[in-house]
């Protein structure tokens, strides 16, 4: 009785998943497989895997996967330099305090993507405002060129995604106990062999967790990438969006997305064979 | 605070092995130490004994460089470590809590003191060998914390502590995490570990029994302030202010409030009283209207109501504890407990209660001791 009125309930949003999210992604891989036809709106739904041999051997679609990929590596390092400190520091203050700077560190993103990069295309520009500030403080002569730079693009994903990496971080944080600290500096550790020896190694589920986030966000991100990019940087978000959007080659586009969502899922399932077996070995996950 | 005198001579002449001296902490404002003395010597096992929030667990993380103080000097084997950031100071600390590394083996454990020291790596083993060896947790080596009993990690953290041959071994409630049979073994094991190590031990606690049976002398505290600190016979015997007497001691020093009459009678209550002539002895000169007597179960005992000297009482309650009783009587209206030995009779009704023992004597607003000698 309690599982059938289980199901019952699970039923609405089971028909939303799967109406809005699975047979729409059910069809996405489908098309995959198939061509769009040369001049035509219409699609060739003949199945073939020609799509997938040209992402596989097409040098500028594997330069963009990988120039994604190391895009995603850098915001996630970045992201971490800065989130782990960020999050200690706010894990070590009273409750209240927490929760206030909690909500400020999401606030940006609950204010959306869009509104997020183009407040950045003005700090950014030629003419913005950093470097207005530079040139004031005299450090520069010259505009330095952030929009339509990996350098702009790379400050606009650590910008957006910089929460995911603090909250997860700050979750772990705060459960570890402040006396791990004293101990540690007690029987004399410095600060640095305190965070490589206690702090690092005792906050990995929350440096796991926030890193694939980021890691997910910023390599599917399209939003940051297009406006800061300003077409001159590719990633698989804005080479999907040209093939979808402006070729118009749909099978073509949904083939870049499956094979994303491949080597994505890939990585979740070998990320979880390693926390699986590092907690096997030392119960991290177990204690924390 | 009445040993200030004593204490600050006593550093003067002879250098304590620790000396704290005007030690002064606030959060916030709220002054959690007050100016703080105190003086340990050197092999010496002191006990901070206090109530919560008495600022003992503050001073004892002042002392481990875990806090700053706001104001007051620290000594240590005639250095001044005030200034020395935790982990340049040679101090051991055991948490109440253990704070074992969950990530780390019980050896890895012991051994992160000496890591940190860049020992040589056969030395260190060799260390942490005799450190597990001396808390009787040799087998136990290759374990995780997570795997271990509270007891055992209380004594993994004890030998993490060791195996870095601290100067000074600081703990911090150690027993208050364990059972009550556990903690009665850990106690004598505790006090061996001292006699064994000859380190110097100060232990923060708010047991008073954990104080008076384990350390050399106890430095009772109450509002940010050491109110007395000395061995545990002279603060069971020799309570330097009513606080004192009350909190230590089972069962604690009743106070009874007697009044001076104008005719130089003395009450209790609404009863009239004529003390022992020992007892007048001892207020006789204390020129006060109304003192508070600090009275424990040894200095009172039972008698029949018409006994020369005994004051009035009703019999409450008896507890039975085996080989003795303890008997609560409502004396003027003040409760006072008397230990009798199983075989006594209780009479019941009225009774009487003698004071067969000269109690210390209470100043009744500040709580202060007054007419001791000298």
């Amino acid at each position: 009785m309690a599982r059938k009125s289980t199901f019952l309930l699970l039923t609405p949003g089971l028909f939303v998943t799967g109406a809005v999210f699975l047979s729409p992604f059910a069809f996405l891989a489908l098309t995959s497989f198939w061509t769009q036809r040369p001049n035509s709106l219409l699609v060739d739904p003949a199945f073939t895997l020609v799509n997938y041999v040209r992402i596989a051997t097409d040098m500028f679609f594997l330069r963009v996967l990988f120039h994604t990929i190391y895009l995603g590596v850098i915001t996630v390092l970045v992201c971490l330099v800065l989130g782990l400190p960020i999050a200690r520091w706010i894990a070590r203050r009273a409750v209240v305090s927490r929760g206030i700077l909690v909500v400020l560190i999401v606030t940006p993103m609950v204010s959306g993507a869009v509104v997020q990069t183009l407040g950045l295309v003005n700090l950014l520009s030629l003419l913005g405002v950093i470097n207005g500030l530079l040139k004031q403080l005299g450090l520069i002569d010259r505009s330095i060129r952030f929009l339509g730079d990996e350098l702009g693009v790379l400050i606009g994903l650590v910008q957006a995604f910089l929460p995911l990496m603090v909250l997860p971080l700050l979750n772990t944080m705060s459960k570890l106990p402040e006396d791990l600290e004293s101990a540690a500096r007690s029987l004399g550790a410095p600060a640095w062999r305190l965070w490589m020896l206690v702090i690092l190694p005792l906050s990995m589920p929350g440096i796991i967790a926030g890193s694939v986030l980021v890691f997910f966000a910023s390599v599917t991100s399209f939003v940051t990438p297009q406006i800061l990019g300003q077409g001159r940087i590719q990633t698989f978000g804005t080479v999907m969006y040209q093939q979808s959007a402006l070729v118009n080659d749909w099978p073509f586009a949904s083939a870049l997305a499956v094979t994303m969502m491949v080597l994505l899922g890939g990585l979740v399932l070998a990320l979880r064979a390693i926390r699986q077996r590092l907690a096997r070995r030392s119960n991290v996950a177990g204690a924390v | 605070m009445t040993d200030h005198g004593d204490n600050q001579q006593g550093r003067n002449l002879t250098s304590a092995y620790l000396s704290i001296s005007g030690m002064a902490k606030a959060y916030r404002g709220t002054p959690a130490l007050k100016s703080v003395d105190l003086d340990v010597n050197e092999g010496e096992f002191v006990a901070l004994l206090g109530p919560s929030g008495c600022g003992k667990s503050t001073l004892l993380r002042l002392v481990a460089g875990l806090l700053e103080p706001d104001e007051g000097t620290i000594t240590l084997a005639d250095q001044r470590i005030g200034h020395l950031p935790a982990y340049k100071r040679d101090i051991g600390l055991v948490f109440q809590n253990y704070a074992l590394f969950p990530h780390m083996t019980v050896a890895r454990n012991v051994r992160f003191g000496l890591d940190m020291r860049n020992m040589p790596r056969a030395e260190a083993e060799t260390r942490v060998a005799d450190a597990l060896a001396l808390v009787k947790l040799e087998h136990l080596a290759a374990r995780m914390p997570s795997e271990l009993s509270g007891g055992q990690q209380q004594r993994v953290a004890l030998a993490r502590a060791i195996a870095i041959r601290p100067r000074l071994l600081l703990l911090d409630e150690p027993l208050s995490n364990l059972d009550a049979v556990l903690r009665a073994s850990v106690r004598t094991e505790l006090r061996e570990l001292h006699a064994r190590t000859g380190l110097t031990i100060v232990m923060v606690t708010h047991d008073q029994v954990e104080a008076m049976t384990m350390a050399d002398r106890i430095a009772v505290m109450s509002d940010g302030e050491v109110l007395q600190h000395d061995t545990p016979q002279q603060i069971y015997e020799q309570p330097a202010s009513d606080f004192v007497a009350k909190f230590v001691g089972t069962p604690p020093a009743a106070m009874l409030q007697v009044d001076r009459k104008i005719d130089g009678r003395f009450a209790v209550g609404d009863t009239i009283w004529s003390p022992s002539p020992e007892l007048e002895a001892v207020l006789a000169p204390i020129q006060r209207v109304a003192v508070a007597l600090g009275l424990r179960p040894d200095h009172l005992a039972l008698t029949s109501a018409d006994a020369p000297h005994a004051l009035p009482a009703t019999i409450r309650t008896v507890e039975y504890l085996g080989a003795e009783r303890l008997v609560h009587v409502e004396a003027g209206g003040q409760m006072l407990v008397i230990r009798l030995s199983a075989d006594e009779p209780v009479v019941t009704g009225a009774v009487g209660v003698a004071i067969v023992k000269s109690p210390p004597v209470f100043d009744l607003t500040t709580g202060l001791r007054l007419g001791r000698a000298g």
